[in-house]
């Protein structure tokens, strides 16, 4: 009990310290973040620096509680990326996805909606598929680092929501993705 | 005087069957010695001649098209079976402008179009016609040259006249079937399924200016009007429009009127559908 | 004697006879062209007195006769020759019955199309026309029509369907629907719609709102109902779609996603794949009962099922062998085999209505193909090719496949939009099939009885 406590609290930790990161990043690139509704936890975030050891503080300062704009900043806009017919998870994925589990253990009651994606280089029944295996490999991922199964649920959308439009492998990669909702 | 006529009967029914016989054995036994070809007819020999080297693809183009090729071909597809090899008739290659098919495109000529049937692959049908006109000259209002030369004595004499009858009749066939080719008179039924048995016999009389007489008529007409026989017909028909849509036939030589007055023009589209 | 020679004469007469009865010179023709059959269509004759909703009599037969030429020429086996000025002369309902064909062949014409249309006491349209053999001077058939004016178009259509059977020897597909997509606005977040059409793009109406993504409609046997899937709810499901009463139901009770749904020959199943915890396998479903039979229990992604037209057999896509290929089994799932062996990857088989071939989409080195193979996988050919050709549909004949392209985007993500094509079997005859907004998946219709 003891260690599992421990655990949650060092993901929360490692949340944090990812939103920081995510928040500094973002609020040089795009107008959109800078509005009130974020700010707020900018904030907050630097006094939990100020007092690290006071691990408490860190889940009460996150009462921003349960947004998509939380998640998002909280891991990589909450989105995993695949290779091309592939539905398995990067290094990089997974550590995106352990930044999703810290966030959702320390949301609880939080319902989320993993959405699988696919380029457009696929034919649409398959890609649903595709887009299937995609969103339950998040979701298994999910599952093992200990987010209720019930939790979550999964969808896919082929190729029907691709993130971005383009033609080329910079574009296409972008779109092979799996994408976490906050309900 | 029953028996006479019996006897008379068998007798003729002999002397033809083994005229039907031996006039083939006689061809075979020397097939190069044909030596005279009645100069009127060599027109129609040398169209024949002429459309078989056009066959034979031009040496420095096919190598100029081997060269091309490798460069031109962006896309690496594996083999394909060649596209027209379809068993649907194909529509005119011109009409598509597609890259890829024009480097492919010699090739495809070649798949698609029938090889030529020479001559010599033929013989009972020459047989066949040789033996009628041999009989056909009770008919005839005037002697051709199987009538001047049947006066002769000497067998060897009968011998070459009748591969010059089968050479005549030859380059007729072949100046009948390139005139329906060239003037794009065939045009093969579109969508039949297994091309098989589709062939079609048309029987034809001409005049002697080469017009039709009558209605040119398909052997085995009612199977046109049979039920599911549907493709049989479309095609019956399609060879009845060429026949009409080539006519008239006044190419033909005048003199040798007795020899296309009447033919049959087999029709078959399964090199088309299935080649 | 004498009597016995002038006997003996006659029979060897009667006997050459006989013989040159088969004495011909025999022409082996087995080179012949492609090309449209030239055909006249004459506008339908009718009183320009009589007035129906809409327009004259006389305009309804002149609408009706550019139905049909649209129809012919669309089909790629017909060329549609002009009359012009040429053919004015005479009294047009003698000529009716008694066409001078040497005008008509003088022009080109090898077949010959003419009617005549009027109106009914009882307000419903007459329709006739004749079919005529121009270079051997014959009817070759006629049929007349009564109908309310409102059908005109499904009348001219029919006697597309006529001229084209009695012409090529095979049923037409004039006379059908597409069911497809229709889509709008950004590709990241695009409005799809059911839509349903006359196969020539008129009568165009939209099934549902676009509040709900919708995707791969198919049509039953009997074309009063389309089997799609649709996220309502944000959960992908199989529904059924009835056209006349627009009541729309789901179908089943399955944990996860069920997409890629086709109607058995018989219409009495829907053969589909469900998604569930990842994996994708096929299952049937009795529509009666709403039994449901799994086929295939396989880690592989199973999709993009198809009965063969006899019900016997199901080909569909699967990457169990590594990449995605085209297999066959037997309608209760055993024996399968996979039938296709080129490059690249192979999907969305779909069996041709006549049996004899399967179509699909390949794709290899960056370009999709729409093509066709035997059931067996021999004969493949491929029919279309662009950067992204997919979901092939066959019309009722079996004779025309269409599909849906869509245009690379350009290096501002613009572009991209997809339109329906048609191609013939033989792979020449591209032509796009005109829509309001982009469109995509489309699903032709049986023909309508």
């Amino acid at each position: 009990m003891l260690k599992k406590m421990n655990g949650v609290k060092y993901w929360a930790l490692i949340g944090a310290i990812l939103l920081l990161g995510a928040c500094a990043n973002s609020n040089t690139k795009t107008g959109e973040l800078d509005n009130a509704s974020v700010e707020p936890p900018v904030e907050k975030q630097q006094e939990v620096i100020a007092k690290p050891t006071e691990d408490v503080q860190v889940e009460t300062v996150m009462v921003d509680p349960a947004t998509q704009e939380s998640l998002d900043m909280a891991a990589d806009n909450a989105l995993v990326y695949f290779g091309y017919d592939r539905y398995d998870l990067s290094s990089d994925g997974r550590s995106g996805l352990q930044a999703q589990a810290a966030w959702l253990v320390a949301h609880a009651d939080v319902k989320v909606t993993v959405e699988g994606h696919c380029d457009e280089r696929g034919t649409r029944e398959y890609n649903l598929a595709l887009g299937d295996r995609r969103a339950n490999a998040v979701k298994n991922y999910l599952v093992a680092l200990g987010v209720d199964p019930s939790r979550i649920h999964t969808v896919s959308y082929g190729k029907e929501r691709p993130a971005v439009t383009g033609t080329g492998e910079s574009v296409w990669s972008k779109n092979r993705r799996g994408y976490t909702r906050v309900n | 005087m029953r028996d006479a006529i019996i006897i008379s009967l068998v007798f003729h029914v002999v002397v033809l069957a083994s005229g039907m016989i031996a006039i083939p054995m006689w061809r075979d036994d020397k097939p190069t010695e044909m030596r005279v070809i009645p100069v009127e007819m060599i027109t129609v020999g040398e169209i024949t001649k002429l459309r078989a080297q056009e066959k034979k693809p031009d040496p420095v183009k096919k190598i100029a098209d081997a060269k091309k090729k490798p460069a031109q071909r962006k896309v690496e597809m594996p083999p394909e079976p060649p596209k027209l090899a379809s068993t649907m008739p194909l529509p005119d290659i011109k009409s598509k402008p597609k890259k890829k098919i024009k480097d492919k495109k010699p090739i495809k000529t070649a798949v698609n179009r029938a090889p030529r049937i020479t001559p010599k692959t033929k013989p009972r049908r020459f047989n066949v016609g040789k033996l009628a006109v041999l009989l056909d000259k009770r008919e005839q209002s005037e002697p051709n040259i199987i009538e001047k030369l049947k006066d002769r004595d000497f067998g060897p004499e009968k011998q070459i006249s009748s591969l010059d009858l089968e050479q005549q009749i030859l380059s007729i066939a072949d100046a009948i079937d390139k005139h329906i080719f060239d003037n794009q008179c065939w045009n093969v039924p579109a969508g039949a399924k297994g091309a098989a048995g589709l062939r079609v016999t048309v029987q034809v009389r001409l005049g002697p200016d080469g017009e039709l007489i009558g209605a040119p008529k398909v052997v085995q007409s009612s199977r046109m009007t049979m039920p599911g026989q549907e493709f049989f017909r479309t095609a019956a028909e399609s060879a009845l429009r060429a026949v009409r849509k080539c006519a008239p036939y006044d190419f033909l030589p005048k003199d040798k009127y007795d020899l296309w007055r009447d033919m049959e023009i087999i029709f078959d589209p399964e090199h088309m559908l299935n080649g | 004697m004498r009597l016995l020679k002038r006997l003996m004469t006659a029979i060897a007469g009667l006997a050459l006879t006989i013989f040159s009865a088969n004495a011909r010179i025999v022409v082996d023709v087995n080179r012949g062209h492609a090309d449209p059959l030239p055909i006249a269509i004459t506008d339908l004759v009718g009183s320009e007195n009589d007035i129906v909703s809409g327009g004259s009599v006389q305009d309804y037969g002149k609408r009706m006769a550019l139905v049909v030429k649209a129809d012919l020429t669309r089909s790629g086996l017909f060329r549609t020759v002009d009359s012009g000025a040429f053919i004015k002369s005479g009294n047009a309902l003698t000529s009716l019955r008694n066409p001078n064909f040497s005008n008509w062949k003088a022009i080109g014409a090898q077949a010959l199309m003419n009617g005549s249309i009027s109106l009914q006491e009882d307000g419903r349209l007459k329709v006739e026309f004749r079919l005529w053999d121009v270079l051997g001077s014959s009817q070759m058939t006629g049929l007349r029509y009564y109908t309310s004016p409102k059908n005109w178009r499904r009348i001219a259509h029919l006697m597309s369907d006529a001229i084209y059977k009695r012409l090529t020897g095979e049923s037409g597909y004039f006379d059908t629907r597409v069911v497809y997509i229709s889509e709008s606005g950004p590709a990241t977040a695009k409005i799809k719609r059911l839509a349903i059409m006359d196969q020539d793009g008129y009568n165009h109406v939209f099934l549902t709102t676009g509040k709900n993504l919708v995707l791969t409609p198919r049509f039953s046997p009997t074309a009063q109902e389309i089997t799609y899937l649709s996220y309502h709810g944000d959960n992908p499901r199989v529904y059924l779609y009835n056209i006349d009463s627009g009541k729309q139901e789901i179908l089943g009770d399955f944990p996860g996603m069920t997409f890629a749904p086709r109607f058995s020959p018989d219409g009495n199943k829907v053969i589909m794949s469900q998604a569930y915890k990842g994996n994708s396998d096929i299952y049937v479903m009795e529509l009666r009962t709403r039994k449901i039979q799994r086929l295939t229990k396989h880690t592989a992604i199973d999709t993009s099922p198809s009965y063969s037209p006899d019900s016997r057999y199901v080909t569909f896509n699967s990457d169990r062998g590594g990449s995605q290929q085209i297999y066959v089994m037997d309608a209760d799932g055993k024996n399968i085999k996979r039938i296709s062996f080129g490059k690249g990857r192979y999907s969305t088989p779909v069996w041709s209505p006549r049996g004899d071939l399967i179509a699909f989409t390949r794709q290899y080195k960056g370009k999709f193909y729409i093509g066709v193979m035997k059931p067996d996988g021999s004969g493949e050919r491929l029919l279309s090719e662009s950067y992204l050709d997919e979901g092939p549909t066959w019309s009722p004949n079996g004779r025309v496949i269409m599909f849906f392209r869509q245009q690379p985007y350009d290096r501002q993500g613009r572009g991209g939009e997809t339109q329906l094509w048609t191609v013939d079997l033989t792979g020449y005859n591209e032509r796009q099939i005109i829509t309001p907004l982009e469109a995509s998946d489309p699903a032709w219709s049986p023909l309508i009885r």
